[in-house]
């Protein structure tokens, strides 16, 4: 109970900072955020690091997906959440990856499904050789409609940066 | 046949299954490939390999760029590209495609070999740097190898996919071929087992076919035999009937009946012969010889008859039965007269019957003795009494028969009928004739009618009766009769049939009951309605069940209320009541009269009045729906006779004068209506000549209020009466209307006329007026150079010039002129007032306020002053307590107020009123949303034609040179036009004068919109 509240307080609080003003990212940048955005922390986008990222609320996914062997557990906060952060606006959300490959998610699958931006793999930070530094994870073993090859398409890993609009 | 069918079932047995495994085997295999194909689209191999070439040459790209120092490749990112490279092939992250690897050749090894690449790359990427040619070489060596692997491993990946895909079309060509085999063995093995069923149903039809015929020929015959038999039985039973029938009809029959052999012995004889002969049981048994029955008959007869006359009646028995044709009358020992007749057949047996003829011998004996008695009784009903002979001549007459034909009961004997007439006493055609015919067939008849001329020319009617007579033998021996005169019998008959006939021909329905109620007559007409379908009503019936039979076809012809007319009607029977008129049902109404006879019977009328009930009803409501119409019209009708007395009288007309059509009906027109006397003449007029007139606008006080009406007059002629109609519309509110507009559009024109002049005015007047200054000053002033210097010039002082002008008073006619011209710049000004334009600004005034300073600027005012002490008016103040603010210009509105105060002060000056007074009330009106303001003097009012004219421009009263006229008449205008309002003005002559102003709480919203536009451009 304790340990909530002191979590629960610590979120406020984080999402507090955030709210004031996005912080510059310290470390390396492995995630960029920009258009209909309005909180930013250099020109005209939002840089992330990987502790920003984790001190956003964490959510854990279990699910199999084509690309493991079994049940994983992807952790890593809601993209949701990081976009309330940043007041983003928009309909859709144009993702890329180191490779170039982009893919459009539609904003209603955000909403809906509580799709996170993967940064741990079964308790490893994912690196880029583990597909990081952070992928696109959709739950799908609680999404039984949602398998099929559209979805799998959306699950963008080794992200680079999103676009809202 | 059969064995075929089942050999072809048997066929279809095995295929059916062999295609159906087929079916089935090809449809799970194309599934299988589906699945293939769609876990590839899912996660596509060729996808996975092309993306991992593109991953593994985009790292050597970089590595290369780095090793060629490059600027814009970093360590960094030939590691990131590397590390991309790497994740491909992630034992963690492979999923299915290791699977889908494994499925395709050399893919295992594949995967072996590119996991070792990558760990024998991993130390290199780290030590590369620029030029680091060794490293790079190694790094090139490695990379090449692997993407000539990657490459073969793709084209395996291609073949693999286009397997399958060949795989699955030439499935589905498999398919679509054992599809088609199926359908069409289907389609035959249908085609054959339909002509094999059609064939077969052929066979079995003519089968069927000579079964049938066999079984109808024998059912045939046996039917032809057992009818044969049972008409045999049938013969036989009605045989067999018949002889019992004739036994029996012999037993119970009166007649004496037996039959003798050719012996003469006994075979039958019935009951009535055994009874009469019970005396000789004993001889008459069955083939006991006759003769022994006579003899035993004979020695038990008494002893009346000797032996001899008893042999001679055997003897004569005996010769009748040798004769066998004979009749024999002979006494039986019953004492019994019998008549016996015999008859002997072809085999010699004989049939003898003996009737009973005693009776028959009494009543010979009885007519001879009752034939005298006959003729005394004849005569008692008769009048006259005659016999005739065989040859029908008149043996005997006797009677009254010279009163009926005047011809003596002599003149008859020895003579036919026909024989016996004379010239004044003959039959009319026909008559005779009858009587003969009947006559010579020996017929009876009765009250047969011969008309006759008899004596003096006198219509008689003759009526006959008779009978044939005949002698003890039976021949004809003539007639005996009688004779009556029923001429008024006759004639009172024939007028019944006239009767009869005329009450038949009444399209009414007749019917009598006689004093026991029971019914003696009914018309054709009643007859033909009521039994048309069923023969219910016959005569002998009570009224009350013919009523109940009329009741029953009333309610089945027009749906007639039964149960309650049926008691209705028969209490009024033998109750006679006038109009009792019965409803059928929709539109049939029947009228009955009842008249009690005075036999204790009573006749019965019953009338169809439904056509004339209903032309009534359709007259009623046309009149209802016409008054209606005259009611609710508001002009009032009145109608008169020619005496002009009121005929109708609608419902307006009731309002007007508070009488009712009852009251003022049948009374003089002038008498009701006094105000039409002007017009009584037209009203006879109209009658008289039938000319229409109309008398429009007519002038009429009503309550003390002036009115207007039309009055029309239209002629009238009804089913020859005269009359005529008299309309008045009241046109009060038209006529005030009407001069209302003209005023209105009198006041615009001229206004507008007065706005265009004044301004055409003003510019020379401003000329003049400049002139006319200038004029004075030069005249006048002493101290402008350039007046000093024309006087010099001319040898003259200023001060001269002054004496000459003061003396011929040329001074005081510029300042006439410049004054002259000041009035004229007021009347323009005023004039100018008409415009429509207005500059001036509205604003939320209290009019309360604006009237009491308008009231003191006029206690200032020099020229009222100077006539009249405004301070001796008594002022009256009547303002609403919570008066709105109202929007409106107060300068205007001021000076609208002042006129109307001046004018009223100068009218009580003028008129010297003793106390003059000035009521002045404001109120605010919430339903039109306006103010009110009234002002009223008690000074002496005005006259209609003064009133009608007072807004007028350049109309006035007044003295000439105390107004311009103009005064109202711009008042008017700035209510109406510049604020919307209305000015009104109520006079009574020699007792008060009333204006009323009405202003709208938001003034001119047209202004308001004009002023809103031009501040917001």
């Amino acid at each position: 109970m304790i340990k909530a509240i002191i979590l629960l307080t610590l979120t406020i609080f984080s999402l507090g900072i955030y709210a004031s003003g996005l912080p510059k990212a310290e470390g390396e940048v492995i995630l960029t955020v920009s258009g209909n955005i309005t909180h930013t922390n250099s020109e005209q986008t939002a840089e992330f690091d990987l502790a920003m990222l984790q001190s956003i609320p964490q959510s854990t996914i279990k699910t199999e997906t084509p690309w493991t062997e079994g049940i994983n557990d992807f952790t890593g906060p809601k993209i949701q959440d990081l976009l309330k952060l940043l007041a983003a606006e928009g309909e859709f959300i144009e993702a890329t990856a180191l490779n170039g490959y982009k893919v459009t998610i539609p904003m209603q699958d955000v909403k809906q499904h509580s799709v996170i931006l993967a940064l741990q793999h079964n308790g490893e930070v994912l690196s880029v050789r583990r597909r990081g530094p952070s992928w696109v994870i959709y739950p799908w073993s609680d999404m039984q409609l949602s398998r099929n090859h559209k979805y799998y398409t959306r699950s963008i890993w080794q992200l680079k940066s999103l676009n809202i609009f | 046949m059969f064995k075929r069918i089942t050999l072809i079932y048997l066929t279809a047995a095995l295929i059916i299954p062999i295609l159906s495994i087929t079916l089935v085997t090809d449809l799970s295999k194309i599934r299988s490939l589906q699945d293939i194909q769609k876990a590839d689209a899912q996660l596509s191999l060729v996808w996975f390999l092309n993306q991992a070439d593109r991953e593994a040459r985009n790292f050597l790209q970089h590595a290369s760029y780095l090793y060629m120092g490059q600027k814009e490749a970093s360590k960094q990112q030939v590691m990131i590209k590397f590390d991309i490279f790497w994740s491909r092939y992630d034992a963690q992250l492979m999923g299915r495609i290791t699977r889908k690897l494994s499925s395709i050749d050399s893919g295992v090894q594949f995967l072996e070999q590119t996991r070792h690449v990558l760990s024998q790359l991993d130390p290199l990427v780290q030590k590369l740097t620029p030029a680091n040619s060794d490293t790079y070489n190694s790094i090139n060596l490695l990379m090449t190898e692997h993407l000539q692997d990657l490459y073969a491993l793709s084209i395996n990946a291609i073949h693999h996919r286009s397997a399958i895909r060949a795989d699955q079309h030439s499935t589905i060509d498999q398919l679509y071929f054992h599809l088609q085999v199926t359908l069409l063995s289907l389609f035959i093995g249908g085609l054959v087992l339909i002509a094999l069923f059609l064939k077969k149903g052929r066979e079995l039809t003519s089968q069927n076919l000579i079964f049938e015929r066999r079984v109808k020929a024998r059912t045939k015959e046996l039917s032809q035999s057992n009818q044969s038999l049972l008409f045999e039985a049938e013969v036989r039973k009605k045989s067999e009937q018949r002889s019992q029938q004739l036994i029996s009809a012999f037993d119970q029959s009166k007649e004496l009946v037996f039959f003798l052999d050719a012996k003469n012995c006994f075979i039958f004889f019935n009951e009535s012969f055994k009874q009469i002969n019970s005396a000789v049981l004993d001889s008459i048994a069955l083939g006991a010889p006759f003769e022994i029955y006579l003899k035993a008959v004979m020695e038990e007869s008494d002893n009346t008859l000797t032996s001899t006359e008893k042999q001679q009646w055997i003897e004569n028995w005996l010769l009748g039965l040798r004769n066998s044709d004979d009749s024999h009358e002979i006494q039986q020992l019953t004492g019994q007269q019998f008549i016996f007749n015999m008859n002997r057949l072809e085999d010699g047996s004989v049939i003898t019957i003996g009737s009973d003829i005693s009776t028959l011998k009494q009543t010979q004996q009885a007519l001879a003795m009752s034939e005298s008695r006959f003729r005394d009784f004849a005569l008692i009903g008769a009048d006259w009494y005659w016999e005739m002979d065989a040859e029908l001549k008149f043996t005997f007459v006797a009677g009254s028969v010279e009163k009926t034909s005047g011809l003596p009961p002599e003149h008859y004997i020895g003579k036919t009928r026909a024989q016996a007439y004379t010239d004044d006493f003959r039959p009319h055609p026909g008559s005779e004739q009858s009587e003969l015919e009947q006559m010579s067939n020996r017929e009876a008849f009765n009250d047969y009618q011969i008309k006759t001329q008899g004596a003096g020319g006198r219509q008689v009617t003759v009526s006959l009766s008779g009978e044939p007579r005949y002698d003890q033998q039976g021949d004809f021996s003539g007639y005996i009769g009688a004779g009556r005169d029923v001429t008024e019998r006759t004639l009172v008959e024939e007028l019944d049939k006239r009767l009869i006939a005329a009450i038949n021909s009444l399209s009414l329905f007749v019917t009598i009951f006689d004093d026991q109620d029971k019914l003696i007559f009914f018309n054709r007409q009643f007859g033909e309605a009521i039994n048309k379908d069923n023969p219910n009503i016959v005569l002998g019936m009570r009224f009350e069940d013919m009523w109940l039979a009329c009741c029953e076809y009333y309610a089945q012809e027009y749906g007639f209320d039964t149960q309650h007319w049926y008691d209705k009607r028969l209490a009024m029977h033998r109750n006679p009541v006038d109009d009792f008129v019965l409803p059928l049902g929709e539109h049939r109404y029947l009228k009955i009269f009842e008249q009690l006879l005075d036999d204790g019977g009573v006749i019965i009328i019953a009338t169809d009045i439904s056509e004339s009930t209903k032309a009534g009803q359709e007259i009623h409501r046309l009149r209802n729906y016409l008054a209606n119409i005259i009611d609710s019209m508001s002009s009032i009708l009145i109608g008169v006779d020619q005496q002009c007395r009121i005929t109708q009288w609608n419902f307006a007309a009731q309002q007007e004068t508070s009488l009712s059509l009852d009251s003022a009906y049948q009374r003089d027109l002038v008498e009701v209506f006094p105000r039409l006397q002007a017009q009584l003449a037209s009203v006879v007029a109209a009658i008289n000549n039938r000319q229409e007139s109309s008398h429009l606008k007519r002038l009429y006080l009503k309550a003390g209020e002036v009115c207007y009406e039309d009055i029309t007059i239209y002629p009238l002629i009804t089913s020859g009466e005269s009359g005529a109609v008299i309309r008045l519309d009241n046109v009060t509110e038209q006529v005030l209307l009407s001069e209302m507009m003209i005023q209105s559009e009198k006041m615009l024109s001229v206004g507008g006329l007065a706005a265009g002049m004044a301004h055409e005015i003003n510019n020379p007047l401003a000329g003049m007026m400049q002139t006319a200054d200038v004029m004075l000053n030069r005249l006048t002033a002493e101290n402008i150079p350039a007046n000093l210097q024309a006087a010099t010039e001319v040898g003259i002082s200023m001060q001269d010039v002054q004496q000459y002008m003061q003396n011929r008073g040329i001074l005081r006619m510029i300042s006439s002129i410049i004054e002259s011209g000041n009035r004229v710049a007021v009347i323009v000004d005023n004039m100018l007032n008409f415009s429509r334009q207005n500059d001036a600004q509205s604003s939320q005034q209290s009019l309360a306020k604006l009237l009491d300073k308008a009231l003191e600027l006029s206690s200032t005012d020099y020229n009222l002053k100077n006539n009249f002490d405004f301070k001796s008016i008594k002022i009256l103040k009547h303002y609403q307590p919570d008066m709105p603010d109202i929007f409106c210009e107060p300068g205007k509105i001021q000076q609208v107020f002042l006129n109307i105060l001046r004018n009223g002060a100068q009218a009580m000056q003028e008129a010297n009123v003793s106390s003059p007074a000035f009521i002045f009330r404001i109120r605010y009106d919430v339903q039109s949303d306006e103010a009110i303001i009234d002002i009223e003097d008690n000074g002496p009012g005005m006259e209609e034609g003064v009133k009608r004219r007072i807004f007028e421009p350049f109309f006035t009263t007044k003295k000439e040179g105390t107004g311009t006229g103009l005064g109202l008449s711009v008042s008017y205008f700035i209510i109406t036009e510049n604020h919307a309002g209305r000015l009104l003005v109520d006079s009574v002559e020699g007792n008060h004068c009333k204006f009323t102003i009405c202003l709208p709480r938001m003034g001119n919203r047209e202004n308001i919109e004009k002023r809103f536009v031009s501040t917001v451009h």
